[in-house]
Order: structure tokens, then C-alpha cells, then sequence
């Protein structure tokens, strides 16, 4: 019966990280500890597991014109990486309620931005397009300086780092939103895994955590995709800034609470 | 890339799946559920020395763990043929690194 929660929770997660191009980590964690009481390493693990498998169930549907900028995604990924291996590292080093903390302080900080670059974007002349390909990615400097953060927090946190890459291609790089959230889950694999590894030599992956939920995952994020090329901009924005500040709370209290 | 990463994920899971209801037909993995993890890496080699289950959701879980890499090696032999040197240099340092992530 667990394990049939396990895989809906995963399912959820697929959905929710290949629609908003978070890989569906940072849904995985707060759940896993906070519903399932599972320790925060394993939860972790899981959920770098998770990530990968929103990745593949992402690429296994993409579509031309509606998939990953790949020139873009391994730029940003040649940064992101580094700074995964450096925080798979650390991860062993601080305690699970530093971790809890960082994760809802990390959730706020992206959500803010958001908010401040959709309000800019409503006030602009023409309407905003999901996978719009006319676009040519700027301030390079600061999307890897983002990218390599994300690549830390990643390892430190066992999510993709998506919630924050996104709104560094989005916002910063001014890549369409759709256009971000593809390229960022074809990162969020590859960031993940980069640290996996680590959580594995550890004995933090346990088979009766970790397959019913990447099970989940793989399929959620297959449907993600399906639901994502029908939705419109405003509507994701909104849906990633309200994820992104409750589960900073949930965070939060779950920290305090011990 | 696409259907590569559908082939794999789909082999890692099967084994996955395959291998958690081997372990709980011949009614392994006591106590709770975070209790029992999956054969070192190390040990992966020695199929014989583990139950058929467990190796065989630890193979899965190496396999989708591998996927992210396979598709940036796609991604820079891609390149490679195509003669975009400076593109194939990024995906090779990051298949460096992520070479890096699984050696610490």
C-alpha cells in the first residue's frame, strides 16, 4: 500500500517537474519526508532518481519545435556540474535541518524573481509564446553564475535545480518560458546524475523507495509534456510561483519541527 | 536522442519493476521500508554473490542513472560529425564532470 502511494506521489511529481521544468525533486523531497517520514538522505536519493526519470519521460516525447535547446542546456550544463559535484560533497557535511532551510530560502528567492519579471512582462508591448524559437539567449555571464549555483544547490538538496535554472533562462537569459522548461529538464538529468552516484556509494537508495517512484515519475512526466504544450504562459508562471512558496513553507515548518 | 532515452528508460525500469516483485515474491526486504539498499557498485560485477532481485533493480537503477550520460555522448558525437568543435568540447567537459560526479 506504501508503495502504491509512493508511485501516485511520483506520478504527481512527473507531472507537475515536466510542466514546469523542475524535474519533480523539489515536490519529491518535502513529500517524501514530510508525508512518508522517510530520513532526508533517502528522500534524496529517491528523488535524484526521480529527476533523471522526469528527464527521460521529457525527452522520450519531446517534439520538434517544443523540445530542449541543447547547444544551450550543455553551456549552462558545463557549469551546473561542477557546482553538483561540489554540493554532493557538502551534502554530508550539514545537518538535515541547515539542508531543509537552504531548500525554502533557495524556493522564496526564485519565487520573488517570478514575480518581479511577470509583472515586468505584462507591462511589455507584444504577448508572450511558449516555445517561441525567435529568440537568441543574452547575458551569458550571469546565466552560468545561476547555473553553477543550481548545479550546488542540486547536490546539496537531491532536486534537479530546475526551480532555479528556469528562471535564470527565463528571466535572465530571456529564453520563452516553454522553451526554458524543456532545456531545463534535459539539465536536471544530467545535473542529478552528476551527484546520484554519491547518494548510491552512500546506501541512500532503497529499492522500495526508489521503484515505485521513478515508475511514477517516468509516466508523470509523459503525461506532463502532453499537458504542458497546451497550457498558456501566464499560467505556468503563476503554477511554478505558487509551488515554489508553499513548499518553502512546508520546508520551513518541516526544519523547526524536527 | 528520443527514442534512445525511451529504449533505456524503459530497460531500467523493467528490471526495476522486475526485480522489487522478484524480492517480494521470494519474500525479502524486512523491517522498514528504507531498511534495505540496493548492491554497491563495486559488487555489481559479482551477480551471484547477491539475490536476483536486488541485482537486478540495482542494474536498473545503474542503467537510468547512466542515461543522463548517453545522451550527452549522442549530443557530442552529433557534434563531432557535424564539425561544431567548440559545441562537442562543452559536451565532452560535461561528460568530464559527470565522469568526476560518479569517482567521488
Amino acid at each position: 500500500m506504501l508503495e502504491l502511494a509512493l508511485f501516485i506521489t511520483g506520478t504527481l511529481a512527473g507531472i507537475l517537474g515536466a510542466l514546469l521544468g523542475l524535474g519533480g525533486g523539489i515536490f519529491l523531497v518535502p513529500t517524501l519526508t514530510v508525508l512518508f517520514h522517510l530520513p532526508i538522505r533517502t528522500a534524496v536519493g529517491a528523488s535524484l532518481l526521480g529527476v533523471i526519470a522526469t528527464s527521460a519521460g521529457v525527452a522520450a516525447m519531446a517534439r520538434k519545435g517544443r523540445g530542449a535547446d541543447v547547444r544551450l542546456a550543455l553551456r549552462l550544463e558545463a557549469a551546473s556540474a561542477a557546482g553538483a559535484v561540489a554540493g554532493g560533497w557538502l551534502a554530508g557535511m550539514i545537518s538535515a535541518r541547515v539542508l531543509s532551510l537552504l531548500f525554502a530560502a533557495v524556493a522564496v528567492l526564485s519565487a520573488s524573481y517570478l514575480i518581479y519579471k511577470g509583472r515586468q512582462r505584462a507591462d511589455g508591448p507584444a504577448p508572450e509564446h511558449l516555445f517561441s524559437r525567435s529568440y537568441k539567449p543574452k547575458h551569458w555571464f550571469a546565466g552560468l553564475s545561476v547555473a553553477s549555483m543550481a548545479g550546488a544547490v542540486s547536490g546539496l538538496l537531491g532536486v534537479g535545480g530546475g526551480f532555479i535554472k528556469v528562471p535564470a533562462m527565463y528571466a535572465v537569459m530571456g529564453v520563452p518560458l516553454g522553451i526554458s522548461t524543456a532545456t531545463s529538464n534535459f539539465m536536471v538529468g544530467i545535473t542529478a546524475a552528476a551527484s546520484v552516484f554519491i547518494y548510491y556509494g552512500r546506501g541512500d537508495i532503497h529499492p522500495a523507495v526508489v521503484v515505485p517512484t521513478a515508475l511514477g515519475v517516468f509516466l508523470g512526466a509523459m503525461l506532463g509534456v502532453y499537458v504542458l504544450i497546451r497550457l498558456r504562459v501566464a499560467w505556468v508562471r503563476t503554477a511554478l510561483i505558487g509551488l515554489l512558496i508553499l513548499l518553502s513553507i512546508q520546508m520551513v515548518v518541516h526544519a523547526f519541527r524536527g | 536522442m528520443r527514442k534512445t532515452s525511451l529504449v533505456v528508460s524503459i530497460v531500467a525500469l523493467a528490471l526495476m519493476v522486475g526485480g522489487r516483485v522478484q524480492i517480494a515474491i521470494s519474500g525479502g526486504m524486512p523491517g522498514k521500508i528504507s531498511s534495505y539498499s540496493v548492491v554497491p557498485l563495486s559488487q555489481l560485477v559479482h551477480p551471484l554473490e547477491h539475490p536476483l532481485g536486488l541485482m537486478a533493480v540495482s542494474a536498473g537503477v545503474v542503467l537510468l542513472c547512466l542515461l543522463p550520460a548517453v545522451r550527452v555522448v549522442l549530443a557530442l558525437w552529433a557534434y563531432a560529425r557535424q564539425r561544431y568543435l567548440a559545441d562537442a568540447l562543452i559536451a565532452l567537459l560535461v561528460l568530464l564532470e559527470l565522469f568526476l560526479g560518479t569517482q567521488t
